[in-house]
């Protein structure tokens, strides 16, 4: 099985949106993050530690992630996130113009070639 | 968490950290434990997919380290290809800045130097300057006899020590020659009350201070400077000998290199006890109440208050001038003495006479430069408008893409900021090297004859200090501030959907954003421009009308060369054999044309003029007969290519035995003897009768600018009570210097006489107009750049108005309007705001002109000819300045135009 890198191919804007998106539904920890990602798309997106953890760092110092201690699940103490208003403003309008290229893309793609 | 908080706590930070991650990897070896992988197994399996956990720390650290510098980095990367993108605008902004922070640091450098630095000894704000009120209630530099000074120091009570001094030139030998070295002798406490220490050896004391010499004899202190250059800075020079004014001094002391007294604009060399005046100036003006030759200076008891010390002196006053009164004046002179008061006033920047003369030159310089300063900041504040109007739907966008309002305003503030930074540094330098060539210009008054004047080096102390600085920055700051804030403020305030759906209703003639204030702007610079070119004007008038002025004499080839023959032991008639024996061989040199003898030069701004008598006139009024005096030598006419217009000169013949003669200017020949020839009649000076025996030309005598006055010469051959030190004037036969050629004559006829001031006759008409010289060309300098500012201003605004209304312009044209009536269009909005500006300006220059009425010659500050001729330019300039953007409006396809909405 090909050794996935510690970094993920996702660009650094995606994974943002990605991971805001997934804190806004309910407050949760890193490693929780990393696990519904690759839930939910089906194994398609998975963040290695590398990638996910400066990326959580980097939202919560832009004031778009503010985070606390509490009891996970499996007892253990986790760094909870949560989204502030900022990076709900912010979720939003990335997320609109995100679909807006996914449409624009799809429309293109979906052109009939010639001779097909 | 904020970055600061973020600072503080960085073990927790780095803590938690670890924390965290640890519990991802507790989590994900749990669910793989589950899967049923071996513990081996599956902590491979986390290590792989995490990667190195210090690289993560590492990664995260810098994640949230990044953003503080990355928001700013982002922000000067942005705003540094913002700025080389319209690289007019850039360059504009910053050379209008560093024209006019430059301009103004360079003036306050000097107004530092001059009024401003302490002088470098410990605790100057204890210092005190001692002066006289003469009754008009402005205390004025004064000189103080030593009688007095002996009062004065007196006063303990509010004085822990009072000092005083005299400037003096030394005459040294040094090889062959006799040269002056600048010195002063320094009472007994000039040192220890100054607090500044010798750097070795000692300084002097009252113990030196002594009538009739001290314990250790005539001693003396040298400076840094002197110590380099003649003893090499070998310590062995304490101890040894040094003559001056042929009196045998040990040197006990050398000062340290900033040291150089109270005299702020004079560097002495050598500084010798008070008392030794008796020897080296060999006067007794140190035991006469009637000589005035002292500067006084004291330094406040700790506890005592300025103004306390100033109301105690003043009260002491009476007694102090009573005690020292000059007996031998007359009754009233004595009551108009016993009238003025004592004035202490605070002395921490050291004494000087420059500040009086100065002062008022330099606040017209600070002025002018001022408002030069204001024309290129409101340039800048105009361009930062213009360039904000223009970018406001950029500037929308990036609202509504949810950048906050206080990173759009960041980010136009690090413009501003940089481009003031820019500027500011730029102009620093500028201010530096302009401040030197200003020094040199005010320095063209050489040392005259005991006239202080700026010192043949430049003695002050230029280097940038911390004021000066401190003043460029905030400038700087200040600048960039406000005109970079207003503007962000501006722009970052309208409604973002207003300004987005701008563009379809930019075909209306309002300018969204409005630069209504960049027009009033515009107004000030013209108004400021008008005053600044009106004013050069002015000032270069005077100068032309003073250069193009007959002195009366022809300067061409003319040098005057002066020697000191004060300490010679000869005097009267053989004093007198000495320069006829010098003139004789100078007539004989190759190169000569001709020389004679002077006792003051023309246009050095000394002399000596008394009240002339006619025998047989009495009714003549006394103002009438005041006369300028000059001592000559035979050809002085000839040498300075006066014409004589009536009998004969000077000849060896007029001696001391012989009758006494003098010759008459034509004014006074006119005035005096209106109906007669004036040949052959007596006038008396000073109750010496003499005989006219020729009429010289008109001449100019002091300075360019009094009216020709009545003039006497005398022949120096028959001033046998007292010859003073004279100055060789000779015309030469080209223009190669004559200085070689005069030293070695004087080694042969006199090798112990030092040479004195050497100049040429045009170098000395120049210095004369020195301070005309300076104003004409900085004001036409400043005009200059006003204009230059103005219309680059100018220039810019229009083009970003057109720019923006390209949508209006097309629709007039589409709609019939013509090329010339676009120009029209454009041309006819700013120059309305011009013409008001220009109008406001005028109204300025006649309001002020009372101020420089004094600094004019022949020219009135109301001179129309000037006002229509600054005026005529300003508009000119404009006209031009606007021309080429209304033009570009005009060339623009009305249909390309429109599309662009």
């Amino acid at each position: 099985m090909a050794k996935p890198s510690p970094k993920s191919d996702l660009p650094q804007g995606t994974l943002d949106l990605l991971i805001l998106k997934i804190v806004a539904i309910q407050p949760v920890h890193g490693y929780a993050i990393a696990q519904r990602l690759q839930q939910i798309s089906r194994d398609t997106v998975q963040v290695p530690g590398g990638s996910l953890y400066p990326a959580l760092h980097r939202l919560e110092s832009r004031g778009l992630l503010k985070s606390d201690w509490r009891e996970a699940d499996s007892g253990r103490d986790a760094k909870f996130y949560r989204l502030t208003h900022k990076g709900r403003v912010h979720l939003e309008t990335q997320a609109a113009s995100w679909r807006r290229l996914a449409e624009a893309v799809g429309l293109i793609l979906s052109l009939a070639e010639e001779g097909a | 968490m904020t970055w600061w908080s973020r600072l503080w706590r960085r073990n927790e930070l780095e803590q938690d950290l670890g924390r965290e991650l640890q519990f991802h990897i507790e989590e994900r070896l749990s669910s793989l434990r589950r899967t049923g992988l071996s513990e081996d197994e599956a902590r491979r399996r986390v290590r792989q997919e995490f990667g190195g956990i210090e690289q993560v720390k590492e990664d995260c650290r810098d994640a949230r380290r990044m953003n503080v510098l990355d928001d700013l980095g982002r922000d000067l990367r942005y705003t540094l290809r913002m700025l080389r993108k319209s690289p007019v605008f850039t360059a504009v902004a910053i050379l209008s800045l560093a024209l006019g922070i430059g301009a103004n640091t360079a003036i306050f450098s000097l107004i530092d130097a001059l009024l401003l630095r302490p002088l470098p000894v410990p605790n100057p704000d204890r210092l005190m300057s001692i002066s006289m009120d003469a009754g008009n209630g402005r205390p004025e530099e004064a000189y103080f006899t030593y009688a007095m000074f002996d009062e004065i120091a007196k006063q303990r009570g509010i004085f822990s020590g009072v000092f005083t001094w005299a400037g003096h030139q030394f005459q040294m030998r040094s090889g062959s020659e006799m040269i002056h070295v600048d010195g002063a002798l320094a009472s007994g406490e000039y040192f220890s009350t100054l607090g500044v220490p010798a750097a070795i050896g000692r300084t002097l004391t009252s113990a030196d201070d002594q009538p009739g010499g001290g314990k250790y004899g005539p001693v003396a202190v040298i400076s840094d400077a002197f110590w380099s250059r003649q003893f090499r800075r070998n310590p062995s020079a304490i101890g040894s000998g040094l003559i001056l004014d042929q009196v045998h001094f040990t040197i006990v002391g050398v000062m340290p290199a900033d040291f150089f007294g109270a005299e702020v604009g004079t560097k002495p060399n050598i500084w010798v006890p008070l008392w030794m005046t008796t020897r080296v100036n060999q006067d007794h003006c140190i035991s006469s109440r009637s000589c005035w030759w002292l500067i006084v200076m004291a330094r406040r008891q700790p506890g005592v208050s300025q103004i306390q010390a100033q109301t105690t002196l003043k009260a002491m006053s009476p007694r102090i001038l009573r005690d020292t009164v000059p007996t031998d004046w007359a009754g009233t002179l004595q009551k108009e003495f016993l009238r003025r008061r004592l004035v202490a006033i605070p002395g921490a920047s050291g004494w000087t006479t420059l500040r009086r003369e100065f002062s008022n030159p330099l606040a017209i310089l600070m002025t002018l430069v001022g408002l030069v300063l204001v024309i290129a900041c409101t340039n800048l504040a105009n361009l930062l408008l213009a360039r904000a109007s223009a970018r406001h739907r950029e500037i929308a966008v990036r609202l509504a893409m949810g950048a906050s309002r206080m990173r759009v305003i960041r980010q136009l503030l690090t413009e501003s900021l940089l481009l003031c930074a820019i500027g500011a540094a730029t102009g620093l330098v500028l201010a530096q090297w302009s401040t030197r060539l200003l020094v040199a210009f005010l320095d063209s008054r050489g040392p005259g004859f005991g006239a202080p004047g700026f010192g043949q080096s430049a003695s002050f102390d230029l280097h940038p200090d911390w004021r000066v600085i401190v003043f460029t920055l905030l400038a700087a700051i200040t600048s960039g501030l406000l005109f970079g804030l207003m503007p962000a403020l501006r722009a970052t305030r309208i409604g973002i959907s207003a300004s987005l759906k701008e563009r379809a209703h930019n075909v209306r003639s309002g300018e969204g954003p409005r630069i209504g204030i960049g027009r009033w702007f515009l107004g000030l610079q013209a108004a400021f421009s008008v005053l600044l070119v009106a004013g050069a004007g002015l000032f270069a008038g005077s100068l032309f009308h003073l250069l193009t002025l007959n002195p009366g004499f022809d300067p061409k080839n003319v040098t005057v060369i002066g020697i000191d023959t004060d300490k010679q032991p000869e005097k009267g008639v053989p004093l007198i054999g000495l320069y006829s024996r010098l003139l004789e061989r100078l007539n004989a040199t190759p190169g000569v044309r001709a020389a004679s003898l002077l006792w003051f030069t023309p246009l050095s701004d000394s002399g000596w003029d008394d009240y002339v008598e006619v025998p047989g006139k009495p009714d003549i009024p006394q103002d009438e007969r005041l006369a300028d005096i000059n001592l000559v030598g035979p050809r002085f006419f000839e040498v300075m290519g006066m014409p004589l217009l009536d009998g004969r000169d000077f000849r060896d013949g007029d001696n001391g035995t012989s009758e006494k003669v003098s010759i008459i200017n034509e004014l006074a020949a006119r005035r005096l003897f209106p109906n007669r020839d004036p040949i052959g009649a007596h006038i008396v000076l000073e109750k010496t009768v003499s005989r006219i025996i020729g009429v010289a030309g008109n001449a100019k005598y002091m300075n360019l600018r009094e009216p020709d006055p009545l003039t006497l010469y005398l022949p120096y051959t028959q001033a046998t009570e007292g010859v003073p030190s004279l100055s060789f004037v000779i015309k030469k036969n080209s223009s190669a210097s004559i200085y070689p050629a005069f030293r070695a004559a004087l080694r042969e006829v006199a090798p112990d006489v030092p040479v004195g001031v050497v100049k040429t006759m045009q170098q000395q008409l120049d210095d004369s107009l020195g301070r005309e010289r300076l104003m004409a060309s900085l004001s036409l300098f400043f005009g200059l750049l006003a204009l230059l500012l103005t219309s680059i201003g100018l220039y810019g605004i229009l083009g970003y108005t057109v720019a923006r209304r390209t949508g209006e312009i097309g629709v007039r044209m589409a709609l019939g309007a013509r090329r010339h009536d676009v120009v029209l269009l454009v041309l006819r909005e700013t120059m309305s705001v011009v013409a008001m500006g220009v109008a406001a300006g005028v109204v300025a220059v006649i309001a002020m002109s009372r101020l420089v009425a004094n600094f004019l010659y022949g020219i009135k500050p109301n001179d129309p000819g000037n006002l229509v001729l600054a005026v005529l330019l300003l508009i000119g300039v404009a006209m031009l300045a606007a021309y080429l953007p209304a033009v570009r409006a005009s060339r623009l396809d009305p249909m390309l135009a429109l599309r662009e909405e």
